[in-house]
Parts: C-alpha cells; sequence; structure tokens
C-alpha cells in the first residue's frame, strides 16, 4: 500500500466542530450552556451569512419561467395558426360550413376554390380562456401547454386542443412553436 | 395542556396515516389500454380504481363488485377525477374511468340549429367508449355487476352520462352528473340521478335541460347547488369544493332503497336528439374579422 499524505485525524475533528452548531440553540456541541452575548453573536454570523448565501444560490437557480397563459403568448399562438390560411382546423370548419357548402354549389372549380379561399381568411381564431401546462423543462427554460382553439367559419364552428411549446430565451424573450393537429 | 397538545398531535398523526393507508395502498389504480377493433382498432384507455380488500373478494368469487364509470369533460383527462374514483373504491365499488377524446379525432363542430349544439357525434362516441370498455373490462373482472352501472360524469362528460342513461335505461342504476349543460334529465323516474350544479357566469345551462321542481320531486331527482365553479369539479378544484362534493356522493351511495322496475325495450334510435331545444351558437359578424383573444363562450366549451 503506497504512503499517501497523512492527515491528522484530530485535526479533521476540529475542523468539523467548527461547522456543527446547533441552529436552534445557537451552541456548541461541547459547550452546556450559552455563551455570553458576544460569543452568540459570533456564532450567529456565520449561520446568517450561509442562509443568505443559500437564499442566493437558490434565487439565481430559479429564474422567471415562460409562462402558457401570458397575453403574448396567447397571441402567438392563435397568429402562427392564423397566418397559416391552410391549416387543419380551418380547413375542417370550412368543410363542415353548410352555408359555405350552399355558395359553392353549382359554381366552376375556380369560383369554388374563390370562395373557400374568402371563407378561410374571414375565419375567426380564438383560444379558449383555460390553458394548461403540460410539462416543464427548467434546464432549458420551455414549457408546453394545452388550449383548446376555436376556428369559425360562417355558420360551423371547429374546436381542437393545440399544443404549443414557450421556450425563454437569455437574453428574456418567449419563443413559442405550434405542434401541428394530429387529425 | 402538554398531554392535550400530544394527544392532538398523535390523532392528527393517526388520521395522516389512515389518509395515505386508504389513498395510497388500500385503492388500488391502474391504467389499461385496450383497442376496439370495431373502430379502427381506436385505443380506449381506462382507469380502474378498485379497493384491494374487495377485490381480493371479488376475485374469490365471494362477491360482486357494484361498478360505477366515470366520464370526464372536454380536454379533461380521464386521470382528473380520482377524488370522485377514490369516493366510489372506498365504498367497494371497481370505479372505471374512461378517456373519450384522442388527439387525432377530428374536431368538434359546432353549427346553428344543430342538436346538443353539435356534441350528439361525441356523445355516442362515448357511449360507444362506455359499452367496449365494459366488456373488455369484464375478462379482466368478470365478478363485478356490469348489468347496474352508476355513470358518472363532469361537464361533456356528465352529459354522455345522462346520454348513456337515455339510451341504456336497462343497464343504468345510478347517474351523478356535475354539471351537464346540455342533453335534459331523465325524468322517468326509473333510476336515482344526483346532480351538482355549479355557480359560473361563464358555464350556463342549456334551456330546458333542467326540469322544474316538481318533475325532480316525482322523479326523484337530487340537485345540490353547489356555489363551486364549473371547472372547479374536478382534481385540480379547490379542496374544500372536492370535499363537499365527495361527502354528498358518499351519502347519496349509502342509499340503497329498491328501484322501480325497468321495462326493457330496444334501445332508441341512436340519431334521436330527445327533448332539447337546440342551443344556438352565435354566428360570426363581418366586423369581428380575424381576431385574437379569449372571449367567453360558455356554450362551445365544457
Amino acid at each position: 500500500m503506497s504512503a499517501g499524505p497523512r492527515i491528522s485525524v484530530e485535526r479533521l475533528v476540529v475542523v468539523s466542530k467548527m461547522h456543527f452548531v446547533n441552529i436552534f440553540t445557537r451552541k456548541l456541541p461541547e459547550s452546556g450552556a450559552s455563551g455570553p452575548p458576544a460569543a452568540q453573536a459570533a456564532l450567529a454570523r456565520p449561520l446568517v451569512l450561509g442562509c443568505f448565501s443559500v437564499f442566493l444560490l437558490l434565487s439565481g437557480c430559479g429564474g422567471t419561467e415562460p409562462e402558457c397563459d401570458s397575453l403574448d403568448t396567447r397571441n402567438s399562438v392563435v397568429k402562427i395558426v392564423s397566418d397559416d390560411n391552410n391549416n387543419a382546423l380551418v380547413n375542417y370548419a370550412a368543410k363542415n360550413s353548410s352555408s359555405v357548402a350552399a355558395m359553392v354549389d353549382d359554381k366552376s372549380e375556380a369560383e369554388k376554390s374563390a370562395i373557400w379561399e374568402k371563407a378561410k381568411q374571414a375565419a375567426v381564431y380564438r383560444l379558449d380562456d383555460t390553458i394548461r401546462k403540460n410539462s416543464r423543462n427548467r434546464s432549458a427554460q420551455e414549457v408546453t401547454c394545452i388550449g383548446l382553439l376555436y376556428v369559425t367559419v360562417a355558420d360551423a364552428t371547429a374546436q381542437k386542443e393545440v399544443e404549443f411549446k414557450v421556450k425563454q430565451t437569455a437574453d428574456g424573450k418567449s419563443i413559442v412553436s405550434v405542434n401541428p393537429f394530429l387529425f | 395542556m402538554k398531554r392535550g397538545i400530544t394527544v392532538l398531535v398523535s390523532l392528527s398523526a393517526v388520521l395522516t396515516v389512515a389518509y395515505f393507508t386508504t389513498t395510497k395502498w388500500a385503492i388500488r389504480h391502474e391504467t389499461l389500454t385496450f383497442n376496439d377493433p370495431a373502430r379502427d382498432n381506436r385505443p380506449v384507455a381506462v382507469d380502474i380504481a378498485v379497493r384491494r380488500d374487495k377485490e381480493m373478494q371479488a376475485n374469490a368469487g365471494m362477491i360482486k363488485l357494484p361498478v360505477a364509470i366515470l366520464n370526464h369533460g372536454n380536454t379533461v383527462k380521464f386521470t382528473e377525477y380520482s377524488f370522485l374514483a377514490n369516493v366510489f373504491a372506498a365504498r367497494g365499488y371497481i370505479a372505471i374511468s374512461i378517456q373519450h377524446d384522442l388527439p387525432t379525432d377530428s374536431p368538434m363542430v359546432t353549427k346553428v340549429g344543430e342538436f346538443y349544439v353539435g356534441r350528439q357525434p361525441q356523445y355516442l362516441r362515448g357511449v360507444a367508449n362506455i359499452k367496449f370498455a365494459v366488456e373488455e373490462i369484464k375478462n379482466v373482472q368478470p365478478n363485478a355487476d356490469y348489468d347496474h352501472l352508476t355513470v358518472v360524469g363532469h361537464s361533456a362528460g356528465a352529459d354522455i352520462s345522462m346520454y348513456f342513461a337515455k339510451l341504456h335505461p336497462e343497464l343504468t342504476k345510478r347517474v351523478v352528473t356535475l354539471d351537464n349543460l346540455r342533453v335534459p334529465f331523465i325524468t322517468d323516474g326509473r333510476f336515482k340521478i344526483l346532480s351538482f350544479r355549479s355557480k359560473d357566469p361563464v358555464f350556463k345551462t342549456d334551456p330546458g335541460v333542467m326540469p322544474s321542481k316538481e318533475v325532480r320531486e316525482k322523479s326523484g331527482i337530487e340537485v345540490v347547488q353547489t356555489g363551486f365553479q364549473h371547472n372547479d369539479m374536478r382534481d385540480t378544484g379547490p379542496d374544500v369544493a372536492k370535499a363537499s362534493i365527495q361527502g354528498m356522493l358518499d351519502k347519496f351511495l349509502e342509499d340503497e332503497s329498491p328501484l322501480r322496475p325497468v321495462e326493457i325495450k330496444a334501445s332508441p334510435n341512436l340519431t334521436d336528439p330527445g327533448p332539447v331545444a337546440p342551443y344556438v351558437p352565435v354566428a360570426p359578424t363581418p366586423q369581428m374579422g380575424k381576431r385574437v383573444g379569449s372571449a367567453s363562450s360558455a356554450a362551445q366549451h365544457s
């Protein structure tokens, strides 16, 4: 067995004792009674400093978490979906609209296409008040969320859950991405 | 004084242990997924809650477990009603919570003049899910009474429950609804109905759903005006709401008085909407245009 650096066991014990302060009584383990006020203050100081360090550490860990339900997030989700004029939900609503169906009846293909497009462009989008947080990734500073999205085309309103991700960048900006519909 | 505090602390500790023992050990939860070949192998997930001792007795053929079917609300998951499932399980039921909708399902469409605001396809899908799940669970736990179901639901799930009872009175023993807004109550007194109502500025019951007080009394329909909001009636709701519902539900289940005999007939036409005044959603006006935001529309989400 190779002889490594020898550490005095006695020294280790002494070092340890310096930190074993009863935080409730502020007594050193070997002292039977509370010491004079000056000694107590000296013991309390490292405790306060320690707590402060822990507080700083914890507050540094947290940061601000991206929000599912902020106005910016909500607007972004609706904008992302509605900017795609050919999204699955608006197509479904248009296909199920009786009034649009009545308008395209007996029309040429080109006319039909124009009516469909016009109806979809006039679609009304609304994200439901209730947004659920689905998952959270603290290290990546992102959350996944689910909300109910309504699209009204003429007389038909189609509703489907939409899943989206909100990621916070280092400069505090939020990036929203919407998962495609699965139906 | 010191002894009093000790007794109080000990009692609290015992109660806490008892609570965790009951919820974590005495009641077993299991999630299973079945595929329905009749519907393109549609996956139907169920969460089963059952008291271990009752399950052992049923497995030994000593008892038949009463069955409760739990139906979730629109966009709520089937696992989010454990506060209800645990009440049934604690009373010796096998509580079966069913996942009714899937991300791959077509969107729900509401149109002016449609029955039940256009939700009938969802109710029919729910009924099909219940019937399929029951048939599958029979293989898992044969010693349960699948001919006398207690159907329970919240919001859209409450409407599914009422609709199931309407289509299958011969299979229904009790109905418990937490704010059904679309499907009218069944008033022929064939089975007991308990309904918790919300006090919500957004979610309103459609006209024609709630019978008059006289009719309710004659039909044995018990209505509880809770004062809680519509979305409080699930696991994520406040404890006070859940505890209050649990207490009243437990009392309701205690009542085992005999039922009026059910005349068994062929199931009504599945497309028969029943005596409901259809709710008419507001059609978009030209000035609404493409907009963002969250104006309330109680009629469409529940």
